[in-house]
């Protein structure tokens, strides 16, 4: 007899895999985000540089100095310098101007400095605060001594840190961030996406009145080990077309793009690794089981995707405090949402791949995450033992009392 | 006396304070057509989960071939529960093929059984359609395809003619009768009381979870309180409290009901010894419909 659990695991995988909505999801996501980025990108810099062409287009800019700080040397051609603000503000208004500068005698004292310019466009009204901004300190610089004391305060020194962790050497640059990004991305698709599956696997032969027939010739272990399987290896699916999509990706942008990834700067501990991959996946593990437990105890796939939402937002909440956790991966909101229910595993997956779990907190880590995979287990199987039967309405925790 | 097939041994089931089966016990043997009947709530569904280890029983034994069930038992059982249905989106033949390998048999084999049973029930030109285009009378016959698939040895079916249209019901009933000819054992739940009487051997009969009948169809029928014994005769039908109450006596047909403990024979001998000439005696026995509603109307 062949194994019934790699028999549901295997139609359920190809239940999935041979969908057409599979793939789009898959690809879909990291082409749209890549298409908004590039979008995104290259609006700013085509505004940017039409800022830059009206600038130099500019025919006239007055400058009123009432300060006495701007240096006439810099005043050359479209600058001219007027003494009165009033004719100033007079030639803009009627378009003999492109813009007129003003600084007041008081501006040491209130920072403030009034500019008059011509219309052009909703993002192109402030185009002349940037250069009015750059002449007086570029004025006010010149009166320096010394021209490259000057030139370093006008263009700051690039800071080359060496940062040491418990007196090691530690890497700061992005590639450093390398693993807890993948790490955190990766758990991300398995929690939004692959357990999605699990619920629609489970509310399947529920909605469709199959589980009787179904219990009848597999155990529920079975019946949730096969689909479970299942998801993983459509999460493996799903890793594996990512990474291929992505070497592709970082292939083609490094030919046209200014990318660099020093592969050479990217190093972690297989303890590390291991860790990291323990946090993945038991997380994994808690949302598929509360998926088996939704789908078991509501009617439908659409009740259950009422209720669903909550765990999954609770499960990727870390990520709305993510500069939190960045800026500090050993503080108290890192260290009280790693043993949060249902955000655990994104916050311990996060601060294990960046090495900031302390041993203690990894021996207490993985115990916590050992303890939620069994009671979200313990939970769904029994959710399921009551739920599957119970056909077109919800379980009630009455109910699950009673039967238990 | 043979090994039964199935065995359920002072079986009672509760759910919180509600007890649903109370104290349930019989056989069923090899080979027989076995009528399972009850009221709605009254456990038969229970009994059948709890049989298949679908639900824990709370006290007894369920046994099958002297054995709790387990899914290695399911090559050779073929259940079609109450609440039936089918994956919708997948087609006709991977269905009958998943469910075929699932207990047990052969993929290859499936498949041809699958091929072969669809062209027999008129579905041949329907093998690679998806389920969800096809009418529900249609889905019954791949759902009995998938509960016979596996030739069981038995086969239990709740309620297995429900919605399905007279002309799907005779195929039914005809398939069933052919797993009987090659030796299935067969316990069905049902209310259609005509299906019991075509096709049960024995019967059971439960109401709030206690057994109320049991036995062969003839036995239960005779021992059933409400016999009616019908005679037509010539002349005045003579009263007589302590053998029998007359329902009706006119147009010289009488329907008498016999007191408790007194039977027919008892009943004739007296007659034959009155005035009146009797032409026709008979033990009208109660049909079936009308000991359900009999019995489930009893306070």
């Amino acid at each position: 007899m062949r194994n019934p659990l790699l028999l549901i695991a295997k139609r359920e995988y190809l239940k999935v895999v041979r969908k057409k909505s599979f793939w789009v999801i898959i690809l879909l996501i990291p082409t749209f985000t890549a298409i908004v980025s590039v979008i995104s990108g290259n609006s700013a810099n085509t505004i940017q540089k039409h800022i830059e062409q009206q600038v130099k287009g500019a025919k006239r800019i007055i400058i009123v100095d009432k300060s006495g700080l701007i240096a006439p040397a810099f005043i050359k051609t479209p600058l001219e310098a007027m003494a009165d603000a009033q004719a100033a503000q007079t030639a803009v208004q009627q378009g003999k101007a492109d813009a007129a500068l003003v600084y007041p005698a008081d501006i040491a004292s209130s920072h403030v400095m009034q500019s008059y310019v011509v219309d052009t466009g909703l993002i192109s009204r402030g185009r002349f605060d940037a250069l009015g901004q750059s002449l007086l300190q570029q004025s006010i610089l010149a009166k320096l001594p010394n021209p490259s004391d000057a030139a370093l305060i006008a263009t700051p020194p690039k800071v080359q840190a060496t940062v040491y962790a418990k007196g090691q050497k530690i890497i700061t640059s992005i590639e450093a961030y390398i693993l807890p990004i993948l790490a955190v991305v990766i758990y991300f698709l398995l929690t939004v996406t692959s357990v999605n599956y699990m619920l629609m696997a489970m509310s399947e032969e529920k909605e469709n009145r199959m589980i009787e027939t179904i219990r009848s010739m597999v155990t529920p272990q079975q019946l949730i080990w096969g689909k479970l399987l299942a998801m993983i290896g459509l999460a493996f699916t799903q890793v594996m077309t990512l990474a291929i999509y992505g070497v592709i990706a970082y292939q083609v942008s490094t030919k046209i793009l200014p990318v660099h990834i020093d592969w050479s700067l990217v190093h972690f501990g297989v303890w590390q690794l291991i860790l990291t991959i323990y946090f993945i996946v038991s997380g994994f593990a808690v949302m598929a089981a509360m998926m088996v437990g939704i789908g078991a105890a509501m009617p439908s796939y659409r009740d259950a995707q009422q209720v669903s939402p909550l765990f999954l937002l609770t499960s990727i909440l870390p990520i709305y405090f993510f500069s939190i956790l960045l800026a500090d991966p050993s503080g108290s909101v890192a260290r009280i949402t790693s043993y949060v229910p249902f955000m655990s595993p994104l916050v311990l997956t996060f601060r294990a791949s960046v090495g900031a779990l302390p041993v203690i907190e990894q021996i207490i880590g993985i115990i916590v995450s050992a303890l939620y995979v069994v009671i979200s287990f313990y939970v769904a199987f029994k959710l399921f033992e009551v739920g599957s039967l119970e056909f077109g309405k919800k379980v009630s925790l009455k109910n699950i009392l009673r039967r238990s | 006396m043979p090994e039964p097939v199935v065995s359920i041994k002072n079986f009672t089931k509760t759910f919180g304070n509600n007890q649903v089966v109370k104290d349930l016990s019989f056989d069923v043997y090899q080979g027989e057509t076995f009528a399972f009947l009850g009221a709605n709530g009254s456990g038969k569904t229970t009994t059948i989960r709890c049989l298949l280890d679908i639900l824990q029983p709370t006290s007894g034994e369920l046994l099958i071939h002297g054995q709790r069930y387990s899914v290695a038992m399911a090559k050779d059982l073929g259940y079609m529960p109450e609440e039936r249905g089918l994956y919708v989106d997948a087609n006709v033949l991977e269905t009958m093929v998943y469910f075929g390998t699932l207990k047990g048999v052969n993929p290859m084999a499936a498949k041809q059984w699958s091929i072969d049973y669809l062209q027999r029930v008129g579905l041949g030109d329907k093998i690679n359609q998806k389920i969800k285009t096809m009418s529900s009378g249609q889905q019954q016959k791949i759902q009995l395809g998938i509960t016979i698939i596996n030739k069981p040895a038995l086969l239990i079916l709740d309620e297995p003619t429900k919605g399905l249209d007279p002309l799907n019901r005779e195929v039914l009933l005809s398939s069933l009768e052919e797993m009987r000819k090659n030796g299935s054992t067969i316990i069905f739940i049902t209310h259609q009381m005509d299906e019991v009487e075509k096709l049960a051997d024995r019967l059971i009969m439960i109401k709030d979870g206690k057994r109320v009948l049991y036995g062969e169809l003839q036995d239960v029928r005779e021992s059933f309180g409400e016999n009616r014994v019908h005679v037509e005769f010539d002349g005045l039908f003579p009263v007589n409290e302590k053998l029998y109450r007359i329902v009706t006596a006119e147009n010289n047909v009488a329907e008498l009901v016999p007191v408790d403990g007194v039977k027919a024979p008892a009943i004739f001998k007296y007659l034959a010894g009155s005035d009146i000439e009797i032409t026709k005696f008979d033990l009208a026995l109660p049909s079936l419909q009308e000991m359900f509603v009999a019995i489930q109307q009893r306070p």
